[in-house]
């Protein structure tokens, strides 16, 4: 077999095909690395590429990750020590009074195609919330989504708890959503806005110090 | 009809899930039931025929029997049959609704309209965007001194009060909504319009906000929506489902508003049209409104496109043909390009696309009071056209829309009113002025047909 069997059945959303063909894959000993590299990651930027064209939505996004991570979960075991060097932990979440998730669904999909560990913790989220989850999970970079005027603040209070907790260095906040914007970050401390769910990971490659992967 | 006691009661016994596999069954169910219909956009007919309305609601009443909603406060599913969808369609159509809103001169009547109809959806006009405080009350008036404009749909949201942000939830949240609600009536004063329509309650969304608002006396039944409306996709929670019984319990009507966004979880415009049917029938279901209203626009935020004017007469003439609530939709354009020709064509090929299938009340959104005379008068000149002549006008526009948009600058944020009008004189900036005129006679040479009453100045 071919790991590019393996890109193409991701590609194709095809779920019981994709596992058992990475099954089959570490069976028959062929490199884990480039089973995860040029099968699953491969796999998983042709989503990425169908969606941009529009030929994929935003259910075939999340589906498509939701694959990937069942079939990294097969090949994670096999992989040699050091090998699997996440980009970054980030953490997600809709602000306190919103209810609106589909656009950190979008930021939520393509971080975790650039190799982010990312967890959703949910709309309507009260600032302490993101705080203790951002301690308890170590995340690099909170990200607060804001659809409405009178969320927006919310972000800036999750910025005020870091700063009077004394752990404002400890984590990066960026913010997304209707209403922010680049000066909406500056005026409540943020570390940065993001447009859209591209514009996101280069946000956060750059806040990690790394060259972008979008 | 299924009561809102009811809902809660299948809030707390309905199969409990991640919102994810929620979202996920939302994406997969909408894909197999639209290739189940054989339901395909066409962007050749803006405003679909009968056959593609008749598949649009035969699909969102599987959708919506084997989907159903989500209580983001239970983590459950709400479950329908079929034959409950059936029934509040039926009981719709059976016992036609109405609605006046507004009160003395300003009274104004809502019921069902379709697209043969001759006569003019009710406008209703309003904002897309923050509001500055400094210009609160003149967009207001600029938008009430317009005679053709019936109510306001949504009064819009202030940014800040003398430097005091409403935050979601707190005191800064009502003190806001009460300033803001003061503006508002003087702003209706000023164009000596005091009984008018104010629309949806905007910048207070907490319950006992709204409560708080209700009771001061700045909003009443004549004048005032509440939000009850399910967040994309079929979701809700616990502050809707009491925001519907206190206006069920208090003569009040919710604003009943379905949200679909293209290339979200309902995917493709053909899945978004069911969505969007799928989401307000989900929302007459425990809201028992008066009227429905639509919205859609794609991921990005842009809206007045050919996907988007599909998306709406589809499930627009679904309604028309199935449900026959009054239906309300909004008149939109990508608004990242305000000010332009651009934004303008968009705006009449929504509202072309909506009062051709069968929509009773629209809402320019984001224009100012200019642009929404031009738009009310085109409306009436469209209102029973028949709809090949409106698609043919439709694909004109939409063209020239392609044509122009890269000769125009598109903004990070809206431009706002102190950038088109003289805020003293009320009245437009020459340059403003010119483009609205330039854009009026060029969508005349399209097709668009206005009455000798347009003025333009």
């Amino acid at each position: 077999m071919n790991v590019s069997d393996i890109t193409e059945a991701i590609a194709d959303l095809e779920d019981e095909r994709a596992l058992s063909l990475v099954e089959e894959a570490l069976a028959a000993g062929l490199d884990p690395v480039d089973i995860l590299q040029n099968g699953i990651v491969a796999g998983l930027r042709e989503i990425g590429r169908r969606f941009d064209a529009e030929e994929y939505y935003l259910a075939e996004l999340m589906m498509g990750g939701k694959l990937s991570q069942e079939c990294i979960a097969l090949v994670e075991p096999h992989m040699p020590a050091g090998s699997g060097a996440k980009s970054g932990v980030v953490i997600l979440g809709a602000v306190q009074g919103d209810l609106h998730d589909i656009g950190y669904k979008l930021v939520s999909t393509q971080l975790k195609l650039a190799g982010y560990e990312v967890h959703e913790i949910g709309v309507n989220v009260a600032p302490m919330t993101f705080v203790q989850k951002a301690q308890e999970l170590k995340a690099d970079i909170i990200g607060l989504s804001a659809f409405l005027i009178t969320t927006l603040p919310l972000c800036g209070e999750v910025v005020n708890y870091l700063r009077d907790m004394g752990i404002r260095d400890n984590h990066r906040v960026i913010i997304g959503g209707a209403e922010a914007s680049h000066g909406a970050s500056e005026s409540m401390g943020c570390d940065g806005y993001a447009p859209n769910a591209v514009q996101s990971v280069i946000l956060c490659d750059r806040l990690m110090g790394r060259a972008a992967t979008a | 009809m299924i009561s809102i006691l009811e809902f809660q009661r299948r809030s707390e016994t309905g199969p409990v899930m991640e919102v994810n596999d929620f979202d996920m069954l939302v994406g997969k169910r909408m894909r197999e039931i639209v290739k189940k219909y054989g339901i395909t956009y066409n962007p050749e007919e803006l405003v679909v025929d009968d056959e593609t309305a008749d598949k649009v609601f035969q699909a969102a009443v599987e959708y919506m029997s084997t989907v159903g909603l989500y209580n983001v406060s239970t983590f459950r599913q709400i479950q329908f049959t079929k034959e409950e969808i059936e029934e509040i369609a039926r009981d719709y159509r059976e016992n036609h609704r109405t609605q006046v809103f507004g009160t003395g001169k300003e009274e104004i009547l809502i019921k069902p309209r379709t697209s043969q109809d001759t006569w003019a959806p009710i406008a209703m006009v309003g904002s897309t965007g923050p509001i500055q405080q400094d210009w609160h009350i003149p967009f207001t008036q600029l938008l009430a001194q317009e005679p053709t404009n019936h109510g306001l749909g949504c009064s819009g949201c202030g940014v800040s009060v003398d430097g005091i942000e409403p935050k979601a939830g707190t005191v800064t949240e009502l003190h806001c909504a009460l300033w803001e609600q003061e503006a508002l009536l003087e702003g209706l004063r000023r164009a000596g319009r005091e009984g008018m329509h104010l629309g949806v309650l905007a910048t207070v969304f907490t319950f006992g906000g709204v409560a708080a608002v209700m009771q001061n006396g700045l909003r009443n039944k004549y004048n005032t929506q509440l939000g009850i409306h399910l967040m994309a996709e079929q979701k809700l929670d616990y502050s809707r489902l009491l925001t519907a019984y206190f206006c069920e319990q208090n003569g009040m009507q919710p604003w009943t508003s379905a949200t679909a966004i293209i290339g979200g979880l309902t995917g493709s415009p053909a899945g978004t049209a069911v969505g969007l049917l799928g989401n307000l029938i989900g929302q007459l279901a425990f809201g028992h409104g008066n009227l429905g209203s639509l919205f859609t626009s794609h991921l990005g935020g842009n809206s007045g496109t050919r996907e988007a004017c599909w998306v709406y007469s589809a499930a627009g003439r679904a309604v028309e043909r199935h449900i026959q609530v009054p239906l309300g939709g909004t008149a939109s354009a990508n608004h990242y390009y305000r000010g332009t020709r651009v934004c303008f064509y968009q705006q009449l090929a929504s509202m072309t696309a909506l009062t051709a299938s069968g929509l009773a009340y629209l809402w320019s959104v984001g224009a100012t009071g200019l642009e929404t005379r031009v738009c009310v008068n085109a409306m009436q000149g469209i209102s029973g056209m028949p709809r090949d002549k409106v698609n043919t006008l439709l694909n004109t526009i939409l063209a020239k829309v392609d044509e122009v948009m890269p000769e125009e600058t598109r903004t990070e944020r809206y431009r706002e009113l102190p950038e088109f009008y003289d805020l003293k004189t009320l009245k437009p900036k020459p340059e403003f002025l010119a483009t609205v005129k330039q854009a009026t006679e060029d969508l005349a040479d399209m097709g668009v047909p206005y009455s000798s009453e347009l003025v333009i100045d």
